[in-house]
């Protein structure tokens, strides 16, 4: 083994620009990978966190599912006899929850969470002056909020607990509120799309980053989108919830759906298609770089192509002085793997130091007005995994580049080069 | 009556070359035996077949039929690697062009045949190398890469590498064939000492007519066939 690996090495320590070049090319597609990836997976992490910080763990919804189970029971019991179960329509159906204060208290008892709030979202138009948006005015208790979600944090303009003393009040996504032209301490019209209309004081603009909620959303007290959307005073859209665990969630979801009867949703399943979105795009990233890996393999494969043609005559002298097929193979499969390996070590240091380089002084962007989030620093994710995956599929491509052009090694018929070249 | 012993028995050997309606049979059922110590020496003109019953002596090649056995190993009936593990442990060989490694030193291109059965990095066997360079007259040069080596100092690398593995049959293919006269002289002096003072036995494909009336034994190759067999030891004596 020694001395097929010192064979290996004279080879390509004779050719040293070449073998550079290999590496080079190698480390090239290893770095652009990690890289890639740190910035696929930051940009996640960072949405994931901006959600995190403003969206509840876990939402009770108004839809019913005691309903449903009711009747999935009684076809259980007179499968025979019953052909359909239907619910006539109920003029003031709402997309509602009724009695939403009770059962708020309820779920904050049940082992896991830590904080309810009761939400309710109306679609309303706001003004300010002749300036006109369409918004989704988010009533909520202020301080039951601050114990689910980090929203009181993120006001930039005024105060969070001034909602709190102002029935009034309303806190404004910061893009929302630049394009009314409001600022704190200006008076709003909302009008709900029943025609009812409020005045709101703006106590406080709020910036997460999240384009969802800067773009359109005004949070107020409760009461005040009860009144606009003219539902009664223990009625709202939603409970939100804050939980001791962040991910893991369905085993508590299905809990609280017990309790409640109505459909709870995780944050993933809420953000379900923002998450997916993101990670086809990481995985479509992914693939691109791969390529990048796969045109590396093609180097190795090329440089070892051309030491075997170069090395027909060698291998036909080592053959007849007794090395075996398996120990030709050997030379190469060596040479290519410490391309691979050296091109690997490289590409990840290469990688590291440029991450940690950005990390130190990252990148940063200008806003952008309608943006999903508000990405203004390019937020890189570390994780010893990226090059542990990248390694072992260097090597494997390495490895199979390697073979491939070993085939042509271990078919070199001693005498026929050496009487060729005699 | 000196007894001897047969390194190599050669029967029947028959090779074609070539495929389709172009292949044309090389050698016609050739028997060879050469006993140990024997300084045997191959003649015949260009296309008689020499060397490519050589290849199938040295088992390099396979023949179509016959058998060729070395120090009893009979070398048609093995498979691939088998045959490999023989020619290293039985068979030196000697070729026209040096084929030294450009890459590694003389020493090491002379203990190459040692590196296949794995070893070749011993104080015993960097010993044996030196010993074996010394023989052929450039210790000094041991640590020199080929390049750095005249062509006759390459050559004598190849010889000293052809007995590191001290082999029952040294082979030979043309090996001044690319040599001046003074350095084919002397690597013909470095066989026949290595004949002389370790016995070892040699077979030498040439058509150096001088080389070959220096033999002890001259077999002589036409047209696939051996046409003559003429022992010289005891003229010489």
């Amino acid at each position: 083994m020694r001395e097929v690996s010192l064979l290996a090495w004279r080879h390509l320590s004779s050719r040293p620009r070449q073998s550079v070049l290999t590496i080079a090319g190698v480390a090239l597609g290893v770095a652009v990978f990690v890289f890639t990836v740190s910035m696929m997976d930051g940009l996640l992490v960072f949405f994931t966190q901006s959600l995190i910080k403003v969206s509840p763990l876990l939402t009770v919804l108004p839809e019913r599912l005691d309903v449903n189970l009711a009747r999935d029971q009684l076809r259980r019991v007179s499968s025979d006899e019953i052909v359909s179960i239907s619910r006539p329509p109920v003029p003031d159906d709402r997309p509602t929850i009724r009695g939403a204060t009770a059962l708020a208290e309820r779920v904050r008892s049940v082992p896991g969470v830590v904080g309810s709030s009761v939400a309710g979202a109306a679609p309303v138009v706001l003004s300010f002056g002749t300036i006109a948006e369409p918004a989704i005015l988010v009533g909520l208790d202020p301080g039951d909020e601050a114990t689910v979600t980090e929203l009181p944090r993120c006001v930039v303009q005024g105060r969070w607990d001034r909602l709190a003393i102002r029935r009034d009040g309303a806190v404004v996504g910061k893009d929302l509120a630049d394009r009314l032209g409001a600022q704190v301490g200006d008076r709003l019209a909302a009008v709900g799309d029943a025609g009812q209309v409020r005045e709101l004081e703006v106590v406080g603009i709020i910036a997460t980053g999240l384009g969802a909620v800067d773009e359109s959303s005004a949070y107020v007290n409760l009461s005040v989108a009860q009144g606009v959307a003219g539902w009664g005073g223990d009625e709202g859209t939603e409970i939100r919830l804050r939980t001791v665990a962040i991910t893991n969630l369905d085993g508590l979801r299905r809990r609280l759906q017990a309790v409640t009867g109505h459909r709870v949703e995780t944050w993933e399943e809420t953000s379900q298609a923002s998450l997916k979105l993101f990670r086809m795009i990481g995985l479509t990233t992914y693939l691109l770089t791969g390529f990048v890996l796969v045109v590396a393999g093609l180097g190795i494969a090329n440089k070892l192509t051309t030491i075997i043609l170069d090395k027909e005559r060698d291998i036909a002298v080592l053959r007849s002085f007794g090395f075996s097929r398996g120990a030709i193979r050997g030379v190469f499969l060596i040479e290519g793997l410490l391309l691979g390996a050296s091109g690997t070590a490289v590409g990840c240091l290469t990688a590291a130091a440029v991450i940690e380089y950005f990390t130190v002084f990252p990148i940063r962007f200008a806003a952008r007005e309608g943006a999903v989030l508000a990405y203004t620093e390019l937020f890189l994710a570390k994780d010893p995994r990226y090059y542990l995956v990248i390694s072992v599929a260097a090597l494997a491509i390495s490895a199979i580049a390697a073979l491939v052009a070993v085939r042509r090694a271990v078919r070199v018929v001693p005498v026929e080069v050496l009487r060729g070249t005699a | 009556m000196e007894v001897t012993t047969p390194v190599l028995v050669a029967r029947g050997l028959t090779r074609r070359l070539g495929v389709g309606a172009g292949a044309r049979e090389v050698l016609h059922g050739v028997d060879i035996t050469i006993e140990a110590g024997e300084f045997v020496a191959l003649v015949g003109p260009s296309g008689s077949g020499k060397s490519t019953l050589l290849y199938l002596l040295g088992g390099l090649d396979h023949p179509d039929a016959g058998s060729v056995e070395i120090a009893g190993e009979d070398l048609a009936r093995v498979d691939d690697d088998t045959l490999a593990k023989l020619r290293n442990r039985l068979i030196g060989f000697v070729y026209q062009f040096h084929f030294l490694l450009p890459e590694f030193s003389a020493l090491e291109n002379v203990l190459m045949p040692l590196w296949a059965r794995g070893g070749g990095r011993s104080r015993e066997d960097r010993a044996l190398g030196l010993e074996l360079l010394g023989r052929v007259g450039i210790a000094e040069k041991a640590g020199k890469l080929p390049r750095e080596l005249s062509g006759g100092e390459q050559q004598r690398v190849a010889v000293a590498r052809s007995l590191v593995n001290r082999p029952k049959l040294l082979l030979a293919d043309e090996p001044t064939g690319n040599l001046d006269s003074a350095n084919a002289n002397a690597v013909y002096e470095l066989f026949r000492e290595l004949n002389r003072d370790l016995g070892q036995t040699i077979l030498v494909v040439t058509h150096d007519t001088d080389w070959a009336a220096r033999s002890d034994r001259i077999l002589r190759l036409l047209d696939g066939r051996v046409v003559g067999d003429e022992r010289r030891r005891e003229e010489r004596a």
